[in-house]
């Protein structure tokens, strides 16, 4: 079993982790979703955020943007976090669960865009 | 735009150094200038078509941004202090100006952000926010500095301390910050309020008790000067101490030993005592409430703290002080104080002293919903004693007689910094002083 967390803003991933009010978290089992729930953490410091997230028992992190002190935190705590993702969050599950989504090269790594003024697709 | 205006268009925001980008209506970057990648780390081919809040990513993209503001309003904003989260997980603080772009028809068909980065600004205001600071206290105030400079070397010795000041001027912040930058930083701090306690209840408290010397004491319990052992006690308000439990103070004091209630062996501690208080403590041995030889046991190095309304100066320093403070426990973004609202806390005479100031600044952080504190957010009855000095002019007179006041008291008569926080000459102020009659002692 695998307990993802995603930031969330609207329907797509929330650029800024430490900044981020809801978060969704999904139970995968057997390579699908099993469980999927929103957290809501509104009002909280980000460092508090952080170490709901951690005692939430969430094992994988997929967001865009993330502070250096927060992916140390994590990272620190054995949580595996996959930074630079931006985009609708169904299809950054889908690409996961599908083995198609990378990590970016460090924290705060950024989307790439083919073309000008949002023609193109986002690569993940 | 044909190509040559397009290469001048890029050529001309590429050598400005401030980070320019613009976005069409669905705030996506249209253009994404040199210095602003330079400031975000995302090159133009990364930024152009992506959303302005994946790229820019400040901390307010999420909840107030400022250029949907821009847009839905058509008004340009200037000069936002926020932070933007750096392509590498930096925080980088930023001021931050928006407005609009117009078709040739004058339709809004986008918006337009420039920043500036201020990480330098802010390095520098880290400096001088130093150099007026010593652990958790910050004073501008001549009197405090001078503590400043001798706190050091009391922290360094191992004499008890005496501090008088008020209720709530900073007491115990005094005596923390000489126990963490002393020789016993690494032993513990143990604060008594000696005037919460009954006496005997105060006894036992400090002094501990052995297993059956009262009814309930079924075990024994050490007492506050056994765990402040190689540290430091504050015992704050000992001008309320019995005359007889003074006598067991000097004795800790002069021999180092206490025996705890119902004990017959002595307990050694080497612990240093930072007594507070917030009367006049040589006055009490005179009426002879206070034991003068505990007095000067006490009272080897002495430090008094003025009243918040005579280091009125501090009143800017440590609104920031606290605003950060309740940003960081309450998770909010508030930036500072509205003008109107620091002239009023300005004026206020604050017995409560600096305790009154930090439940002012926490109200206002409960009722405020921009990033500004403004008058409405503050207590009711401050708005109330809000009264300026008109001294019997009405209108705008007696307005600019009360404004004048004001500046002369916040810089202690010093006319030419009075001058320049009015922003008037100063002979201007000085004739002005002369009409409204401030040329005596009247401020």
């Amino acid at each position: 079993m695998k307990k993802i967390t995603l930031p969330r803003l609207g329907e797509r991933i929330a650029p800024r982790l430490g900044i981020a009010h809801e978060f969704v978290v999904v139970i995968i089992e057997q390579g699908e979703v099993y469980q999927r729930k929103s957290l809501d953490l509104s009002g909280y410091t980000p460092l508090l955020k952080m170490r709901c997230l951690r005692e939430e028992g969430v094992n994988i992190l997929i967001c865009a943007g993330i502070e250096r002190m927060f992916w140390g935190y994590l990272t620190g705590f054995g949580i595996q976090v996959i930074p630079g993702i931006t985009g609708p969050i169904d299809e950054a599950l889908n690409r996961y669960l599908s083995g198609n989504l990378s990590p970016g090269q460090a924290p705060g790594f950024g989307p790439r865009v083919r073309g000008r003024h949002g023609r193109g697709r986002y690569w993940y | 735009m044909n190509e040559i205006d397009s290469r001048t268009y890029s050529a001309i925001l590429d050598s400005i150094d401030c980070g320019v980008f613009t976005t069409d209506l669905e705030y996506r970057i249209t253009t994404f200038n040199r210095a602003a990648s330079q400031i975000t780390g995302f090159s133009p081919k990364e930024a152009i078509g992506s959303f302005c809040y994946e790229i820019f990513r400040t901390n307010i993209c999420q909840s107030d941004c400022a250029l949907e503001q821009t847009l839905s309003t058509g008004k340009q904003l200037e000069g936002l202090t926020l932070d933007i989260l750096s392509r590498d997980g930096q925080i980088v603080p930023v001021v931050v100006s928006t407005s609009v772009l117009r078709d040739p028809a004058g339709r809004i068909n986008g918006g337009i952000e420039t920043f500036r980065d201020i990480r330098i600004i802010e390095a520098l205001r880290r400096e001088v926010k130093k150099s007026y600071q010593y652990e958790d206290i910050f004073s501008k105030n001549h009197k405090i500095l001078q503590i400043f400079d001798i706190l050091p070397d009391i922290a360094e010795s191992n004499a008890n301390v005496l501090i008088q000041g008020p209720s709530g001027s900073g007491k115990e912040v005094f005596a923390r910050a000489i126990h963490n930058t002393g020789r016993r930083k690494n032993g513990p701090f143990i604060a008594v309020n000696c005037g919460a306690l009954p006496d005997t209840l105060l006894e036992s408290e400090l002094f501990g008790y052995k297993k059956g010397a009262f009814t309930d004491a079924t075990a024994n319990k050490p007492g506050r000067f056994s765990l402040a052992d190689s540290g430091t006690i504050f015992l704050d308000e000992i001008s309320d101490t019995s005359p007889a439990l003074q006598v067991k103070l000097l004795r800790v004091i002069q021999e180092k030993a206490f025996e705890p209630l119902g004990g017959v062996e002595p307990v050694h501690v080497d612990v240093r005592i930072i007594a507070a208080t917030n009367r006049e403590l040589r006055a009490l041995v005179e009426e002879g409430t206070f034991r003068e030889d505990l007095y000067y046991r006490l009272n080897v190095i002495k430090i008094e703290l003025p009243p918040l309304r005579e280091r009125r100066e501090d009143i800017p320093l440590l609104v920031q002080v606290f605003i950060d403070k309740f940003n960081s426990i309450m998770g909010k973004n508030i930036e500072g104080m509205t003008a109107d609202a620091l002239s009023i806390l300005i004026n206020h005479d604050f017995h409560g002293n600096i305790r009154e100031l930090e439940n002012i600044i926490e109200h206002a952080f409960v009722m405020s919903k921009s990033r500004y504190i403004d008058v409405d957010s503050l207590p009711e009855e401050l708005k109330r004693s809000a009264s300026y000095p008109s001294a019997g002019m009405d209108g705008l007179k007696g307005a600019e007689r009360a404004a004048i006041i004001n500046a002369l008291r916040i810089f202690d008569g010093n006319r030419s910094k009075a001058a320049e926080f009015l922003k008037i000459n100063r002979t201007t102020l000085w004739r002005k002083m002369k009409e409204y009659g401030l040329t005596g002692n009247s401020t």
